[in-house]
């Protein structure tokens, strides 16, 4: 069991939004050894519930809103060889444990679920100092990153390079900021 | 249930259409199998020839590949790889890239024929790769015919139980994978 208790300085006590203007769900992967390939899912949202003893952190990524920056390579991803997002239109997130500690670290582990797959996963971050916003509204915000084996969750597709690399790397880091508002 | 069989033989009296006949012959009942038959009149993909107003032939192949539940692909190889009027046929139905394409999301299988020893292994791994990348919902499986001669009678009825029972498999797993979808969709 943590013993790490959640800081009210931090996140008070309150069910906030993901403000999808001011947060962004991102990934990296390497590509052919030597590159990094970044995209982001445009689509997403969730919430943060604070109002009870432990915060939990929930969020829901369209998975058709994935953006490579190439419109083929976006289609190839949302189809049944990557994504398949006729049968798996979202990517589900919900924290197990949510903890920010008195320097401002930040660390969530939880459970993601990508093609139907659940695993657990943690990402690990800095919070953002908070504070009221110009509209004044109450707002905090962090950013975390964690990296999952997209073999896990049957994003098998590859290729063999000559050399014996990949073209696509197995390893994805996920880069994750969000900026959530206090709701009413 | 409807599966739409695409040849990339062109000869009348090709071991691949003799194949994808044999599918349908195999089919079980309560699936209508059709075989396509526009390869030749399609011209080459060109995208001054695509958009709103695509050409005729392009606009066939794509309203059939949607109106059919599945494809089943039998090539032969040429160069060790898919032949082109084939590969073009999928370079049609791919497009416009996304929901849009009569591909996507389209479970399909891939079988060949050769006369050679090995079956037209390498064009069916290479199709496999395309349909993929063209959105298909390939199923990881192959049918490598080898020695066709040998497989087929003279009126082009495959006479080799083998591979009438594995045929009957695939295109079993086609039919498993519609109702699987359709089940999921329900």
């Amino acid at each position: 069991m943590s013993t790490t208790t959640p800081t009210p300085r931090l996140i008070p006590a309150g069910t906030y939004s993901v403000d999808p203007k001011h947060s962004a769900v991102g990934f990296e992967v390497r590509h052919m050894g030597i590159a990094t390939v970044r995209g982001a899912f445009r689509t997403f949202e969730g919430e943060i519930d604070a109002s009870g003893e432990a915060p939990v952190l929930k969020g829901t990524v369209e998975v058709e809103s994935i953006d490579t920056g190439d419109e083929q390579r976006d289609a190839h991803l949302a189809a049944p060889d990557f994504f398949d997002a006729e049968q798996h239109p979202q990517i589900t997130f919900h924290t197990t444990a949510l903890e920010a500690s008195e320097d401002g670290r930040v660390r969530l582990a939880g459970e993601i679920t990508i093609k139907g797959i659940t695993k657990p996963i943690e990402l690990t971050g800095t919070a953002g100092e908070g504070g009221i916003d110009p509209w004044g509204h109450e707002r905090i915000g962090f950013e975390v990153e964690g990296t999952i084996d997209r073999r896990d969750f049957d994003l098998k597709w590859n290729q063999t390079l000559p050399n014996g690399n990949l073209l696509v790397s197995n390893e994805v880091k996920l880069v994750v900021s969000v900026s959530a508002v206090k709701g009413a | 249930m409807k599966i739409l069989g695409i040849s990339g033989s062109l000869r009348a009296a090709s071991y691949n259409t003799a194949l994808l006949r044999a599918a349908a012959e195999l089919a079980p009942e309560g699936v209508e199998f059709e075989l396509y038959d526009g390869l030749e009149a399609l011209p080459p993909y060109n995208e001054d020839r695509d958009g709103d107003f695509p050409a005729p032939a392009a606009r066939r192949l794509r309203e059939q590949i949607a109106a059919a539940d599945a494809v089943l692909f039998a090539t032969p190889e040429y160069n060790g790889s898919v032949p082109g009027q084939l590969k073009n046929a999928v370079d049609w139905a791919s497009r416009p890239r996304g929901k849009g394409a009569a591909l996507w999301g389209k479970p399909a299988a891939v079988v060949g024929a050769s006369a050679g020893e090995y079956g037209a292994l390498w064009a069916q791994d290479h199709l496999r790769r395309a349909l993929g990348i063209a959105s298909a919902r390939v199923l990881d499986v192959e049918l490598p015919v080898a020695k066709a001669p040998l497989r087929f009678d003279d009126d082009g009825v495959l006479t080799d139980l083998e591979i009438r029972d594995h045929l009957a498999e695939i295109v079993g797993e086609l039919v498993e994978q519609h109702a699987r979808l359709t089940h999921a969709a329900a």
